[in-house]
């Protein structure tokens, strides 16, 4: 704000059109002319002679008044141009202060303190002189004394106050600025205070005026010093610093100054002569230049505004509409900051009509402490080139009307607009960016949390197949960590043959779209880190981030639902072989009745009844059958829903009750039977168990016990993993063909039925399965049979889970 | 050959049915001359002629029953139509299972006739006269 001027940049077209060279020459002209004038004969004097007590006794009271005011018409042309000096000095602070209120130059205002207290100087100077106000000296010394105090003092005011800002370079804040004006002003009212106070108490003053002298009056000599320092060395920089109309008028006004000075130095002998009146008329003229020159300055500024606003109306019209419809909010600026264009987006995000900021300076729309450093910065912008956003766009602090403050992005260019550097703002309130991306973050963690505990693997890969995610559950299915696998070909979660066959299946899929998993989900084969494979449910999502296809599949290990499956697979078949069992062989007995019945009726109807015996027999022996049969049914399918109370059940106990149930049996075949001592106890349900045994005890004596010392022999045995119990007989023993098939349903190796309904065995195998166990014959043909019942710790209820599992009755 | 006495071989375990197979090909004057045999194990001995029943004449005929001790019929049926010299023995399956499953594999197993055994006597003898007919037919092409 400072410079009005880039470095390099010589003349600005402003300068054409006000043309101060010019000015400067007419001002020169000026105050040439007196010289002229004197040198024609012309008198420029006013008043003079002296009325003497005798001649004014002479005159009529008409001619008096007459004379006296001739007399005085020295000093009435005096205080003409002394008071139109001091009005000068008024305007000029005046204006200046306006100007000060726009660009916030503080150099201005300490011109206007500067020239005013130099005015006030003369407003005492001109009352004492017209006898308005009583000093303690006499006419002559106070005039010459008082004129000479005001040019010294206003000389070096101007040469301080100037100076400060012209030499001050490190002035870029705004407040340090207002700080100096105030010291400064309050110096110069301080310093004029004293001279006035001195000149009107003082009863001898320093004598100023020698009119015999080469020099008549020394100390506008000495006046003339400050004014020559201004004009040759401070004006000029400072014109250089501030290419303004008020910078050029305030060196043009040194002219009239200078001149001042000298015509009063060598020209004026007493009060009223020709020189002194030329010296007092050019001094009011060195203060109307500054007032002409600020004027033409604010003039220029608002043309320029106008002009600005009306070439860029005329050349790009189209651009107004932009600007009024663009949602980024534009604001221009000129080199000191002042708006110039707020456009409709912008009176929305900042609250401010355009009307209301237009021509203020563009800190009101920056929080502290922005707001202070911008004049400094674009100062500093304009005299070095030192770019901090100009051409790049940060994210800053703005400032709405109601004094909140929000996130925005400015981004911020350079146009030079007839000569005038303007800086173009395009600001967009990123309140809604910031919040969208905090919804962004939320959403992320959110998704990533989602991902880390969903029960599904989930792993994400791009179209060559390489794994980008690989959430919590994947690492727990496949048994790699996410670092392990990130970054890998995803085939090395499949096994051959798969694995060799992905990438192509993507690549398949790319080019044809020919989906074979995506979007359908299937059931295919997984391999984990140890080599295994297991079944998984895969269902595979696509989705295309930034123009890139992303797959995401979402794996569940299924092999416990594949178990599940094949046990019930298995049940189901079970329970259509025994329902298919069931229906043949109660049928058997049913055909059997019928027929025979049937030809019972027959034979009666004849009078027959040599086979009455035989038939009824036959047909009770059917009906026995039948019941048999349902009741064994019944055991079994209880067998294979109920399971009682778990506990530990001893087996020596067990068995030897089941002995002793069939102790008749026994008896009559006159069989041995051995039931070892010392057998475990096991856990499970003791009547199921006591069923078992039974069920073996009879088969052995049914089927095993056909030697001529037939023996059943019982035991168990520890071992590592739970309890073999073996019920042992030495009989004829079963052909391996039939091992497996004996503990089918119905399933007898004995064609006579009358000894079973082939139930037992079944019921036998049902119930080791229940308690976990299983069940299995060892024979040979002509070896007798091993019967071994195996139950394992841990599985089913057959074994208890605290200690101790087994122990010795 | 109408003229020879027609060899059956019932492949039976249960003695009552097979009682009442032979009093109903008895009453219906189809042969009399029936072989039995009680499980499928038996049957093959039979029809191999091995073990007790060396020397024993090849049946014509067999009824076979599917559910069998040890050997059952689908194994005695798939066997004997395998066995080059046997497998022109026609077989009539006489079972009491109505499973489509029983049927689908005796007639894969290249089962000449599938019957099943009724529970009421009408249907029973209806059974035998089928199967009188059916044996009618097979000498016919069979000469």
């Amino acid at each position: 704000m400072k410079a009005h001027l880039l470095p390099g940049h010589s003349k600005a077209l402003w300068e054409d059109e006000f043309r101060p060279a010019y000015w400067a020459w007419g001002i020169a002209s000026l105050c040439v002319l007196p010289l002229v004038l004197l040198w024609l004969g012309v008198d420029l004097s006013s008043g003079g002679g002296a009325l003497t007590p005798e001649a004014a006794g002479a005159l009529s009271s008409s001619e008096l008044n007459e004379t006296a005011h001739k007399l005085l018409r020295g000093s009435f042309t005096h205080t003409i141009l002394a008071w139109t000096a001091v009005c000068g000095a008024a305007f000029v602070m005046i204006l200046a202060l306006v100007h000060f209120r726009q660009t916030r130059e503080p150099s201005l205002p300490v011109v206007g303190v500067a020239l005013a207290c130099a005015g006030a100087i003369d407003v005492f100077h001109t009352l004492a002189i017209d006898r308005l106000i009583e000093t303690a000296v006499a006419d002559g010394e106070l005039i010459s004394f008082t004129w000479a105090a005001c040019r010294l003092f206003n000389g070096m005011t101007l040469l301080i106050g100037v100076g400060l800002f012209t030499f001050s370079r490190g002035i870029h804040s705004v407040r340090l600025g207002n700080v100096l004006v105030v010291i400064a002003s309050a110096g110069f009212i301080l310093a004029t205070y004293f001279i006035i106070r001195y000149c009107a108490a003082s009863s001898v003053l320093p004598q100023t005026l020698f009119p015999d002298a080469l020099v008549k009056r020394p100390y506008d000599l000495c006046a003339l010093a400050p004014y020559l320092i201004c004009g040759v060395a401070v004006f000029p920089l400072y014109l250089r610093r501030h290419r303004t109309l008020f910078a050029y008028s305030l060196l043009w006004s040194v002219m009239p100054h200078i001149a001042t000075q000298l015509y009063m130095a060598f020209g004026s002998v007493r009060p009223n002569d020709s020189c002194f009146n030329i010296a007092h008329g050019l001094k009011a003229v060195s203060y109307l230049v500054p007032i002409i020159g600020l004027s033409l300055e604010n003039v220029r500024t608002y043309r320029t505004l106008n002009r600005s606003s009306a070439a860029l109306l005329k050349s790009e019209s189209t651009m107004q509409s932009v600007l009024a419809t663009a949602v980024d909010a534009i604001i221009t600026i000129n080199g000191r900051g002042i708006i110039l264009s707020f456009n409709h987006a912008a009176e929305k995000m900042f609250g401010y009509a355009r009307t209301e900021v237009v021509g203020r300076n563009v800190n009101v729309l920056m929080p502290p402490p922005y707001s202070e450093e911008h004049d400094g910065y674009v100062a500093n912008f304009l005299r070095t080139g030192d770019a901090k956003i100009i051409g790049i766009g940060r994210e800053v602090v703005g400032r709405h009307k109601n004094g909140s403050t929000f996130p925005m992005d400015l981004a911020v260019s350079q146009v030079e607009i007839e000569g005038e550097i303007i800086f173009a703002g395009i600001v967009r309130d990123v309140t809604e960016r910031k919040w969208a991306e905090a919804e962004l973050r939320r959403n992320e963690s959110m998704m990533r949390s989602v991902l880390t505990t969903a029960v599904d693997g989930i792993i994400t890969i791009n179209e060559r197949g390489t794994i980008l995610s690989f959430n919590h559950a994947a690492e727990m299915i496949f048994g790699y960590a996410e670092s392990e696998v990130l970054s890998c070909n995803v085939n090395c979660l499949m096994p051959s043959p798969y694995a060799g066959q992905h990438d192509d299946y993507i690549t398949n899929f790319l080019r044809t779209g020919d989906a074979k998993i995506i979007g359908i989900g299937r059931e295919v084969a997984g391999l984990r880190k140890d080599g295994s494979t297991f079944p998984m449910d895969l269902s595979v999502s696509q989705v295309e981030i930034e123009g890139e296809t992303i797959f995401a599949g979402i794996v569940r290990d299924v092999t416990e639902r594949k178990q599940a499956e094949t046990e019930l697979e298995r049940k189901n078949a079970e329970m259509e072989q025994f329902v298919y069992t069931v229906s043949h062989d109660l049928k058997s007995p049913l055909v059997t009745l019928q027929g025979f019945s049937s030809h019972l009726w027959q034979d009666a109807q004849a009078g027959r009844t040599d086979r009455f015996e035989d038939y009824t027999q036959r047909i009770h022996r059917a009906t026995e059958r039948m019941t048999q049969l349902i009741d064994d049914l019944l055991d079994l399918s209880r067998v294979g829903r109920v399971v009682g109370e778990t506990r530990p059940v001893r087996l020596t106990q067990l068995i030897q009750q089941c002995r002793a149930r069939l102790d008749k049996l026994i008896t009559d075949k006159g069989i041995t039977v051995t039931i070892q001592k010392d057998m475990p106890t096991i856990l499970g349900d003791e009547a199921r168990l006591s069923q078992v045994f039974d069920n073996l005890l009879t088969n052995a004596i049914k089927y095993g016990c056909d030697a001529a010392e037939p023996r059943i022999d019982i035991g168990a045995e520890v071992f590592d993993q739970g309890v073999r119990v073996f019920v042992k007989d030495n009989g004829r023993g079963i052909p391996s063909a039939y091992h497996h098939k004996i503990f089918g349903l119905f399933e007898r190796l004995d064609t006579d039925k009358s000894k079973g309904t082939g139930v037992g065995l079944a019921i036998v195998k049902r119930i080791v399965q229940v308690h976990g166990g299983h069940v299995w014959v060892e024979s040979n043909p002509g070896e007798g049979a091993v019967f071994r019942l195996e139950f394992r710790a841990g599985r089913g209820v057959s074994v208890p889970s605290e200690s101790p599992i087994l122990e010795k009755v | 050959m109408n003229n020879r006495l027609v060899r059956f071989l019932l492949v039976e375990d249960d003695d009552d049915h097979a009682e009442l197979i032979q009093m109903a090909l008895a009453e219906n004057r189809i042969t009399n001359k029936v072989e039995r045999v009680k499980d499928g194990a038996e049957a093959m001995d039979y029809l191999r002629q091995t073990g007790a029943f060396a020397g024993k004449p090849r049946p014509d005929i067999v009824l076979l029953d599917l559910k069998l001790p040890k050997v059952d019929g689908h194994e005695v049926l798939q066997q004997l139509k395998t066995d080059e010299s046997l497998r022109t023995i026609p077989v009539v399956v006489m079972t009491t299972s109505q499973a489509e499953a029983d049927k689908v594999k005796a007639y894969y197993n290249h089962a000449n006739s599938y019957l099943t055994k009724p529970v009421d006597f009408g249907r029973f003898q209806k059974m035998v006269k089928d199967l009188k007919l059916y044996w009618g037919l097979w000498n016919q092409v069979s000469a």
